[in-house]
């Protein structure tokens, strides 16, 4: 629990932050509808808002190892997973909120189209856990903050256009969908799309891919490195 | 990044994930369904790579597998991840159950059996490396303790070698005290006697001469005893100080010296350090410098104990190889802690020899 507050009350200190990242979330929900019996933009583009808020988020971590705060934890008797845990929740709850900020925004100002409200906060939810652990992962192989944004501004950026995030998945070629399926930001927007097209079934079973994407990157992502 | 190259662990989880990408190109998991299962099957594999499983739990994996196969049978690929773990965990005999399934099912796939192929070589080049870094990381362990070893039962014979001096000098000091005592004592006290007695005499306006020439006589004999007892004790060879600058005034250089602090309090066990290095300093100088004038200056502090020998003779540059001289010098020096440095400027060829006192003086 003491992490865990830390973490919140280290991350609401950073005033910038916190506002870009409750306030855009606003902003996004005017994207409007690539045609119009497609799916919102700003409901797969939000997605890209949730992996940036992550990286930034969890930054704190990258932070921690380079300026040794982790071997000072380390030498107390205080578990790493303690220390995990603690973080990745806090920043959970921030993206929670954010993901409510963003969709009672955006059930105003798309209250015409039918979609699920219940799953599509479970939809972003789970992806908020995936942008958690999937940076928390890509963090871990980098010693640098530098190096580490400076790769991921290009990667996020590719995988969102393949993974259907920039663009809508029916506009993506047909290869590309082939190996856009290892991508999570794929399946993400699959179940978006699955729950505006009300079928449930498969909107469940894209949500427990993405999930199983998220249980893989936590389990590289949480080894702890001392050096 | 070298590390990461240098753990065999790290190739373990590159393999695999070459070996995932190479099955994913292969069997191409479009169906949601399928991708989910494919995707439960990987989250099984890296839970048993990041901690630590039983071998047999691995065919819990192998089952699944096979029942996913069931379903599609494509899944069947991922059974050289079994097979890799099984592999690595050096149980070459359970691969054969996953290997007749593949067999019996898929005897025809060619790619299949490439990737069978791969995997195995993989895992055998990894288990081979882990085995030869584990027998080095096994010698260096070794190498370590017996340097600890080494060290301090060096520590203990510097401990002992003191003692011991401590207790010849107490040793000494008994043998003298019981020499001034058996000789000596018993005059001095006659002497003492006849003086009293004759003090009173005197007092009481009478005068002895007997008295008086017995006082004299014990005082004098108490004289030469201690004369004897001075002869007896003092040993027949020098060593200390006096050897010491016996070897400068023997050298047939211009040799300046100077001593400061208390040098004759110094530990007699450090003495024969310093002879041996200020005659090898001087050999040297006779044998290779051909000086003009040398400086030997002798300073003791509370901590410290510095002997310089300086020479303005042929200097040579210093090289990283000394000869065996300087060698056996240095250790000789570096065994009490001390250091040995030297100073060349275009005039002048500095020996400064540091040995810590270490609170034992």
């Amino acid at each position: 629990m003491i992490f865990f507050e830390h973490a919140l009350k280290r991350t609401l200190r950073q005033t910038f932050l916190v506002v870009a990242l409750f306030l855009i979330p606003i902003s996004l929900a005017f994207i409007p509808q690539a045609s119009a019996d497609s799916v919102p933009m700003s409901f797969t583009m939000y997605g890209l808002f949730i992996l940036f808020s992550a990286f930034l988020l969890t930054k704190q971590i990258l932070d921690d190892r380079i300026q040794k705060t982790v071997i000072r934890i380390a030498a107390t008797p205080v578990e790493h997973k303690d220390y995990l845990s603690g973080h990745l929740l806090a920043y959970l709850v921030i993206l929670v909120i954010q993901n409510i900020i963003f969709i009672i925004m955006a059930s105003f100002l798309w209250s015409n189209i039918e979609m699920h409200i219940g799953l599509l906060a479970l939809t972003y939810m789970i992806f908020s856990v995936l942008s958690i652990t999937f940076t928390l992962f890509w963090h871990m192989l980098f010693k640098s903050y530098a190096t580490s944004v400076a790769v991921f501004s290009v990667a996020a950026n590719v995988i969102a256009i393949i993974g259907g995030l920039t663009l809508p998945l029916s506009m993506l070629p047909n290869t590309i969908r082939t190996i856009a399926v290892i991508l999570p930001t794929y399946w993400f927007s699959y179940g978006i799309e699955s729950i505006y097209n009300n079928n449930y079934g498969l909107a469940m079973i894209a949500l427990s891919i993405v999930l199983g994407f998220a249980i893989i990157f936590l389990g590289i992502g949480s080894k702890r490195r001392l050096e | 990044m070298k590390t990461i190259f240098l753990n065999p662990k790290y190739w373990d989880w590159l393999t695999l994930s070459l070996l995932t990408l190479a099955i994913l190109i292969l069997t191409r998991p479009q169906a949601p369904a399928v991708f989910l299962l494919f995707l439960i099957y990987l989250n099984i594999l890296i839970l048993r790579l990041r901690f630590k499983h039983t071998t047999s739990f691995l065919f819990i994996d192998a089952l699944l597998v096979l029942l996913f196969s069931l379903y599609w049978q494509p899944a069947l690929y991922l059974l050289i991840l079994v097979m890799y773990l099984m592999a690595r965990d050096e149980q070459w005999l359970f691969t054969l159950i996953p290997l007749f399934i593949i067999t019996l099912f898929r005897f025809n796939d060619i790619a299949l059996w490439l990737m069978v192929l791969f995997m195995a070589l993989i895992a055998t080049l990894i288990t081979l490396w882990e085995e030869t870094l584990s027998d080095h990381v096994k010698t260096v362990d070794g190498l370590r303790k017996s340097l600890y070893h080494s060290e301090r039962k060096h520590h203990n014979i510097i401990e002992e070698q003191n003692e011991t001096t401590r207790i010849a000098v107490l040793t000494e000091r008994d043998r003298i005290a019981q020499q001034l005592h058996d000789d000596l004592g018993h005059e001095l006290t006659a002497g003492l006697l006849s003086l009293k007695a004759h003090h009173t005499l005197l007092k009481n306006n009478r005068q002895d001469e007997n008295t008086l020439s017995e006082a004299l006589k014990r005082i004098e004999n108490a004289t030469s005893q201690l004369k004897n007892t001075v002869h007896n004790t003092k040993p027949l060879e020098t060593y200390g100080l006096s050897t010491f600058e016996q070897h400068i005034h023997r050298c047939k250089l211009d040799i300046e010296y100077h001593k400061s602090g208390q040098i004759t309090q110094l530990n007699p066990h450090l003495w024969p350090v310093l002879n041996q290095t200020l005659k090898e300093a001087l050999t040297n100088i006779l044998k290779h410098a051909h000086a003009t004038h040398v400086r030997v200056e002798l300073h003791k502090t509370d901590h410290v104990i510095r002997l310089t020998i300086e020479n303005d003779g042929l200097v040579k540059p210093v090289t990283k190889h000394h000869g065996m001289g300087l060698t056996y010098m240095r250790n000789r020096i570096e065994t009490l802690g001390g250091s040995l440095s030297i100073q060349t400027t275009r005039q002048r060829f500095t020996l400064i020899t540091l040995i810590p006192l270490g609170g034992d003086q």
